[in-house]
């Protein structure tokens, strides 16, 4: 008798994609997607040490063009080196974007998994908290919070983050209460599984793969988000290098030295478009598991 | 009148369907006539390829599936292969009504059925005539219904008024009374029999159930493995089988003659080769192990300014004994699945006392043994977390050889223990939720509906594992199931349950033969197949004697 279903047997590659989950018709852009996030996280990640310069100190005259030499994207209006400090901006986008987003993941995922496998009054309450943050626009509590802390790099953290984890609470509370509905949940009562055990091998597993779905496709909104923040002034203050103030700061430029303001733009664009297509390729993946 | 032409012909029907990159070849030339006027039953087992064939006689298969036809299908002489879609529509338009199993998911939720039905006929008249015909009453009012405020009978009446909207010379019905309590399908069998009478149309019956198909088909081809492996007249196939597959069927086949003292013999199929007694051993029910008292469940629904209440279990009184078989039975909506929570433990009675004996507790095994599975975890980590709540540091070697014990003890081989519940059978997925309710063997086993979903086959070498369980660990049983056929052979005692009272309780031979009640009577008069059961009767003797060679 056999017991278990093998896979058939087919060519390496197809059999490789179909282990894995691809399909072969997004697989290209898939993996296009992850490699492009995997080479930004690296870049940003070694900044220090590939940026030809310091992003906070004069490196040569100002307003010179992309393609300088010294200079392949030019310096802006102090003389900074503009490669240099969106190296350094791409950098704190990327961490801010993780930072917010793991502590979104955390704190709405431990919110609706209350309130999800509580239920009663405890979801009733935490639901209704939930609704009372999302019921305002976002941007303009995160403004609030972030103006409120004093403008820096950690109140715009803690002012995104504010309004970033009810919707993973929504989420997650959802998740469990379809998942609870099984009856392998009353198999594990009735196996007499305790109740974090339960929560814990029986509910978790059939979250995670929708909430790290979520997550990664809320990268490039999130980078958009800090950036915006940046932008109106309420990320670091100057001279730190942020994508979104550089290309605030550069504004008043825009019709003389177009790339001050211009390429600081095109990479939060970059950043947010390859998040993005990240995040559809994970979801590929864990959409075929 | 009568025609020259079949209504159905088929000729060497091949039908491949690809699944990712898995190719199935789910009909291996299959050749069928159904002529004028008649009902021909399509039986056989899941993925026996009848529903493919009925889905390919409407040209209705799946395109996601990229589907492969050769052959021939004819309807009323115009051919149905390799033809366009358009030409395919208008052929089903004119001549074909299709009946699904589900007609809560077939009819449109957001449409009322007299708009539903105006789709097809305009002419109000007409759709209230079509109402009256399949047997609903007042139609003018159900008009304004939404498929939801109906029950499953009156939904699938209204599925049959719709296809036969358009005066079809052919109906094909998939399973379309398996959804249905066992009163509202003997109703729904009788209608289409009438209709065939008052409109003369001929139907394709597919379906799973032997039963069902003798008391409606003229005729009937058994398909298995994507063959018609034997056809025939009725009487001619369920009476004198000849394939070895059509027996193994009929055996397997439970109904209110098969004999109870000794395993079902079923032929074939996955667990036929369990080690069984030719005779099961005389159970003695010790003390109690369950007590119910008096129990009631009330649920509340709607907004609180107009909660209503809803009497579930309206007190029940009931007593199993140590090593006991108790069979529930009643229709959906009894209250015997929330009567079943009760004992489980997963609920609370509203007032009343559910008590059962020892330290063990209930263990319970589900109608859909796949969902009572977490799909991420192994069968290992299933049985093995079992364990440990039940033995408190256990010691891994000490469990594994128990898991592997376990699982060779409900029929499966150790290395199952390694795999997750989606890639194993039914059949296997019923039998590694036994195993964790047994691999400490519970005070009371607690049984919801685990034969309801799966074929004849596998649901007898299912019940027949429950009883050679039970016998061996001592536990008693509380099996809940709508079939009286297979509580009879299950059970020591039958409890009839209707609109939550038990309305009659007594030894399960004495009530399937003389039911005092009149609504168990209705029950069982209500078991489709009697015919094949007096056809089959004679032939019952020697059908065991050629098992047992």
């Amino acid at each position: 008798m056999s017991v278990i279903e093998r896979p058939t047997t087919g060519r390496a590659a197809t059999k490789w994609m179909r282990m894995t989950g691809w399909r072969s018709h997004t697989a290209g852009v898939d993996a296009a997607g992850l490699v492009a996030l995997a080479l930004l996280v690296l870049v940003a990640l070694l900044a220090p040490v590939i940026a030809p310069y310091s992003p906070i100190l004069r490196a040569g005259e100002a307003f010179l063009p992309p393609g300088s030499p010294g200079h392949l994207l030019g310096t802006d209006g102090v003389g900074y080196d503009i490669l240099s400090r969106m190296l350094f901006g791409l950098r704190s986008s990327i961490a801010s974007a993780a930072i917010v987003i793991t502590s979104g993941v955390i704190i709405g995922g431990i919110v609706g998994l209350l309130a999800g496998s509580i239920g009663g009054w405890v979801d009733n309450g935490l639901m209704r908290l939930t609704d009372l943050f999302l019921a305002f626009p976002g941007i303009v509590i995160a403004m609030t919070v972030a103006a409120a802390l004093g403008a820096s790099f950690s109140s715009a953290l803690i002012g995104v983050a504010v309004v970033w984890w009810p919707m993973y609470a929504r989420l997650v509370r959802g998740e469990v209460r379809s998942w609870a509905a099984r009856p392998h949940l009353e198999a594990a009562v009735l196996a007499g599984v305790p109740w974090s055990r339960r929560v814990r091998r029986h509910l978790l597993p059939g979250v995670t793969s929708t909430v790290v779905v979520t997550a990664s496709l809320d990268v490039g909104g999130l980078v958009v988000a800090m950036s915006g923040l940046s932008f109106i002034g309420l990320g670091s203050p100057a001279p730190a290098p942020e994508l979104g103030s550089m290309a605030a700061q550069g504004m008043e430029y825009l019709l003389q030295f177009w790339w001050i303001p211009i390429l600081p733009g095109l990479g939060v664009l970059l950043l947010a478009l390859v998040a993005n297509l990240a995040g559809d390729a994970v979801r590929d993946l864990l959409s075929r598991r | 009148m009568s025609s020259p032409v079949p209504v159905v012909e088929v000729e060497d029907l091949r039908v491949t369907l690809r699944r990712g990159q898995a190719e199935v070849e789910a009909v291996r030339g299959v050749s069928l006539t159904v002529g004028r006027g008649e009902i021909v039953g399509i039986v056989g087992e899941s993925g026996s390829g009848k529903s493919v064939l009925g889905l390919s006689l409407m040209a209705l298969l799946p395109a996601a599936a990229r589907p492969v036809v050769t052959g021939r299908i004819r309807i009323l002489g115009t051919d149905m292969v390799g033809t366009t879609a358009t030409a395919d529509r208008l052929v089903r338009k004119k001549h074909i009504g299709a009946v699904f199993q589900d007609p809560m998911t077939s009819l449109d939720p957001t449409m009322t059925i007299g708009n539903q039905l105006a789709e097809v006929t305009s002419n109000r008249r007409e759709v209230v005539r079509l109402l009256t015909d399949v047997g609903i009453a007042d139609p003018e009012t159900r008009l304004g219904a939404f498929p939801h405020q109906l029950s499953g009978g009156l939904r699938q009446r209204v599925m049959i008024a719709l296809s036969l909207a358009r005066n079809p010379s052919l109906i094909i019905a998939d399973e379309p009374t398996t959804a249905l309590d066992v009163t509202v399908q003997a109703q729904i069998l009788q209608l289409l029999l009438d209709l065939r009478e008052s409109r003369g149309c001929s139907v394709v019956f597919v379906t799973h159930d032997l039963g069902v198909a003798a008391q409606i088909c003229d005729r009937i081809a058994v398909m298995y493995q994507g063959r018609i492996v034997e056809s025939g007249d009725v009487d001619t196939v369920l009476g004198r089988p000849e394939h070895d597959y059509t027996k193994g069927l009929l055996a397997s086949r439970i109904d209110l003659t098969t004999p109870r003292d000794r395993p079902i013999l079923s032929a074939h199929g996955a667990g036929s080769g369990d080690a069984l007694p030719a005779v099961w051993p005389a159970v003695v029910p010790g003390a109690p192990a369950v007590t119910i008292a008096d129990a009631r469940r009330t649920f509340s629904t709607g907004p609180f300014w107009k909660r209503r209440q809803l009497e579930a279990v309206r007190g029940v009184t009931l007593e199993i004994g140590q090593g006991e078989s108790m069979a529930l039975v009643g229709e959906s909506g009894c209250g015997k699945s929330t009567l079943l929570r009760l004992v489980a433990g997963l609920d609370t009675p509203t007032s009343g006392s559910v008590t059962v004996a020892g330290d063990t507790g209930p263990q319970m095994i589900f109608q859909d043994a796949g969902s009572s599975l977490t799909p991420w975890l192994t069968v290992g980590e299933l049985l093995g977390e079992r364990l440990s709540a039940a033995v408190p540091g256990i010691r891994k070697p000490e469990a594994d050889r128990r898991i592997a014990e376990t699982l060779e003890r409900v029929g499966l081989p150790a290395e199952v223990s390694r795999v997750k519940g989606a890639s194993l059978s039914g059949g296997q997925r019923q039998r590694v939720a036994i195993a964790r309710a047994v691999i400490v063997p519970p005070t009371v086993l607690l049984c919801d509906e685990p034969t309801s979903a799966l074929d004849v086959s596998l649901a007898a070498t299912v019940l027949n594992l429950l009883g050679r369980l039970r016998r061996e660990l001592g536990m008693s049983v509380l099996f809940v199931t709508h079939d009286l056929a297979a509580a009879r052979i299950i059970a020591d005692r039958i409890a009839v349950m209707n609109h939550g009272r038990i309305v009659e309780l007594g030894d399960a031979e004495t009530v399937c033969a003389s039911p005092t009640n009149d609504y168990t009577a209705a029950l069982l008069s209500a078991i489709p197949g009697r015919e094949l059961r007096q056809s089959h009767a004679a032939e019952h003797g020697d059908h065991s004697e050629e098992r047992r060679a």
